[in-house]
């Protein structure tokens, strides 16, 4: 059995549990379609039983093809409750699992062996097997009620071409869901769909319908053109997941509307018709629209992971000043408590002296532990949290992890004004990340210079619901050529580095809604000013 | 001995600190100076002892300070401690003159050794490169193990000193070990003084004969 040689990559249960629901969903949908049954006889223009074969195949094996000819079979059987199996009812199965095999190759011909439906060139091949398929069915009723029904050529030519209308249809309209449905789910899941937007498109997508299938279906076929507004709507706020979900009940609602106001064979084809149209224009929309989201969380997602690329790259260079500054702790908690042991294995034991050595020990690894602390922060991953953020905290945060760097260099930071700030909005980590940027940036151009004379001001200030903190060095100060472009990436003065560094520091200002300006200053130094909103307009400014 | 006084010198205060309590303990005599420069400010030459020295410190650091001392003719034994070694910087702090080089944290035992060293040079024998430590035992060793020897002191990983030679990296193990215990090395800085004195005798042969 083939379903059987299918299992290889499928659980056996489950197999047989997608083959019989299959074959009850197909007989299912083909009895649904029976409701209505005008025209030509054995005829079912929404039959959309083609619609879940062509899913299967496409998302699962192409060797399920035989079940697709049973699965036919026994629709047949049911509908017709036919006592043997004609020769028309096994040339419609077979030349259907055909159609559906073309089909389903063209589907599975992309590069993801299952068809995204959110990219515009997958949803192109979709189009491509509707076509194909469509148009084997056509041909193969047109052969069909020539050979065994002897009707002209003309008469056959009209029959497969309402097949062809029909078959086209269902595919356009139903197969999207059924490709894609665990990710409209998650989709659906992900994104709370709990909003009064997405209950009015429902409520027009339904007062619409009834209005379009229903109650003018057989009199005023233009009102179809309605319809393209929800479409439009869904497709600009859900993306393609929700294209395919009102694209599938745009399939139910004439169906069920049949059931109450039944349509003209003439009414039929013309809303075919315009469904093909309908159809094909949303899911375009649908995957340009969520190519483009897509596109943009891709990019949101790169600069965050740019950002902690940075921090991480800025972290390590800092790993070999920071070990020296853990070294020093380290070293005196570790002379302090050798110390101690001596003095305890003296006769008669200071231990008051020994407490003291004790407790200066501990301070020691203490701040082994802070400063530890604050690297692990600066270099974890992590989203932007805007919390309210003291500045004062932060800029200390800041100078521990550059200090070590700093007294190599041989660069005094001084640092006023931090007392009586408002706090921010920020996300703590990435401030600091700002600060260590800038600070890096001062110690590294001041390292040049005489040693004791390099001096960075850090200083804050609050004016207009802004905080400001101003970081500024004595350094020989930027060339006016190069100030221009100081935030554009890969421009640097260092020999070593890749220009980033103010350029992400930008990009993080800004997410917080806040600048960052660089000002030459008469003394020959230059300034960076961070400029952030204060988190609480009514707290005076100092 | 611990009537001869030792000198601290390192910018950290914890680490001056708490050096002094430690030296305290076992029973020398310490001074503590916050830089270089205070040191010299006093010192004058004939004074005894010894000085422990860092290396990363503001306006003149601990490796400059062995040069200055011998240019005003001081001969007072330095061993240099240091929070971030390498290996350059043991071979310039050794070529300079250092005693001994001695990463921080160190047990104290480590640091014992290093004073009593210092303190046992005879003042004519300060400052010779690489302090006391005799030579021969470099003699012993093959060919192969000279050159891992010095790629070694010359910094590079195991890994590249066998791309070099062209041998593999477990073999570069053995050697490694081997040189350590044919030289008595206990540490790479050991094997850098050592290293130190062989260069010493490359650059003068005549001596050597």
């Amino acid at each position: 059995m083939p379903q059987e040689r299918a299992s290889d990559a499928i659980p056996n249960s489950v197999t047989v549990l997608i083959a019989c629901g299959f074959v009850l969903l197909y007989a299912v949908v083909t009895l649904a379609a029976r409701a209505h049954a005008g025209g030509v006889a054995g005829f079912y223009p929404w039959d959309a039983g083609i619609a879940l074969s062509v899913a299967l195949l496409a998302r699962f094996d192409l060797r399920w093809a035989p079940l697709i000819v049973a699965a036919s079979l026994f629709a047949a059987f049911i509908r017709e409750g036919e006592q043997t199996i004609s020769i028309v009812a096994v040339w419609e199965a077979v030349s259907e699992a055909a159609a559906c095999l073309v089909a389903a190759l063209v589907l599975r011909s992309g590069r993801t062996p299952r068809p995204d439906l959110k990219r515009v060139r997958p949803v192109v091949r979709l189009f491509a097997a509707v076509l194909l398929a469509a148009t084997l069915v056509a041909l193969s009723t047109v052969a069909m009620e020539m050979l065994f029904s002897a009707r002209e050529l003309g008469e056959a030519f009209i029959l497969g071409s309402r097949h062809f209308l029909s078959v086209a249809t269902v595919l356009l309209l139903f197969t999207p869901l059924l490709l894609v449905c665990e990710v409209t789910r998650q989709e659906a899941m992900r994104r709370s769909l709990i909003s009064i937007e997405t209950f009015l498109q429902i409520v027009l997508l339904l007062v619409l319908s009834w209005e379009v299938f229903a109650r003018f279906v057989n009199a005023e076929i233009h009102f179809f053109y309605l319809l393209f507004l929800p479409l439009g709507w869904i497709a600009a706020r859900h993306g393609q997941a929700g294209v395919v979900v009102a694209l599938a009940f745009l399939y139910l609602a004439p169906l069920m509307s049949d059931w109450f106001v039944p349509h003209r064979e003439q009414s039929i084809a013309e809303l075919q018709i315009r469904l093909c149209v309908l159809g094909m224009t949303s899911l375009l929309i649908g995957a340009m629209g969520s190519e483009r989201r897509t596109t943009q969380e891709r990019m949101l997602a790169r600069q965050a992971e740019l950002v902690h690329v940075q921090r991480l790259n800025v972290g390590w260079e800092m790993a070999s000043a920071l070990a020296h500054e853990i070294n020093q702790p380290l070293t005196a908690a570790m002379n302090y408590t050798q110390a101690t042991l001596r003095l305890m294995a003296a006769p008669s034991p200071d231990l008051e002296r020994s407490a003291t050595l004790m407790r200066k020990s501990l301070d020691q690894i203490e701040r082994v532990g802070h400063i530890i602390h604050g690297l692990r922060d600066f270099m974890n991953k992590g989203e932007l949290r805007l919390a309210r953020t003291d500045v004062g905290e932060t800029i200390e945060d800041a100078i521990r992890l550059v200090s070590a760097e700093a007294g190599a260099a041989g660069v005094d930071l001084d640092v006023s004004g931090f007392g009586h700030l408002p706090t921010v909005m920020a996300d703590k980590t990435q401030l600091v990340q700002i600060l260590v940027n800038l600070l890096r940036n001062a110690i590294q151009a001041l390292s040049t210079s005489k040693p004791g004379t390099g001096l960075v001001k850090v200083s804050g200030r609050s004016r207009n619901g802004n905080v400001e903190i101003t970081v500024a060095d004595n350094g020989r100060g930027v060339a006016p050529e190069v100030r221009e472009r100081l935030f554009e990436p890969f421009v640097t003065t260092k020999s070593s580095g890749m220009g980033l560094g103010l350029s992400i520091s930008q990009s993080i200002a800004e997410a917080h809604h806040g600048q960052l300006t660089v000002e030459s200053l008469a003394s020959g130094g230059t300034a960076f000013h961070i400029i952030l909103p204060s988190a609480s307009q009514d707290s005076k400014d100092a | 001995m611990p009537d001869r006084p030792i000198y601290v010198i390192d910018d950290s205060e914890e680490v001056r600190d708490s050096l002094a309590v430690l030296l305290d303990s076992i029973g020398y005599r310490v001074r503590t100076f916050a830089s270089a420069l205070d040191f010299l400010n006093v010192v004058r030459p004939g004074w005894s002892g010894c000085v422990i020295a860092d290396v990363r410190m503001p306006g003149m650091n601990g490796i400059e300070l062995i040069k200055e001392l011998r240019l005003r003719n001081i001969r007072l034994p330095v061993v240099i401690i240091t929070a971030h070694a390498d290996v350059p910087m043991a071979v310039a702090a050794l070529k300079a003159g250092a005693v001994d080089f001695i990463e921080k944290p160190f047990r104290d035992e480590v640091l014992l050794v290093g004073l009593k060293l210092a303190l046992s040079t005879p003042a004519d024998e300060v400052g010779r490169p690489g302090g006391a430590s005799p030579q021969s035992r470099l003699q012993t060793l093959s060919d192969r193990e000279r050159e891992v020897m010095l790629l070694l002191v010359a910094g590079h990983p195991n890994k590249v000193v066998a791309a070099r030679l062209g041998i593999s990296t477990r073999t570069v193990e053995v050697h490694r070990a081997h040189v350590m215990e044919k030289t008595g090395a206990t540490s790479l800085a050991d094997l850098v003084r050592l290293a130190c004195l062989y260069e010493q005798a490359e650059d003068n042969p005549a001596q050597d004969d």
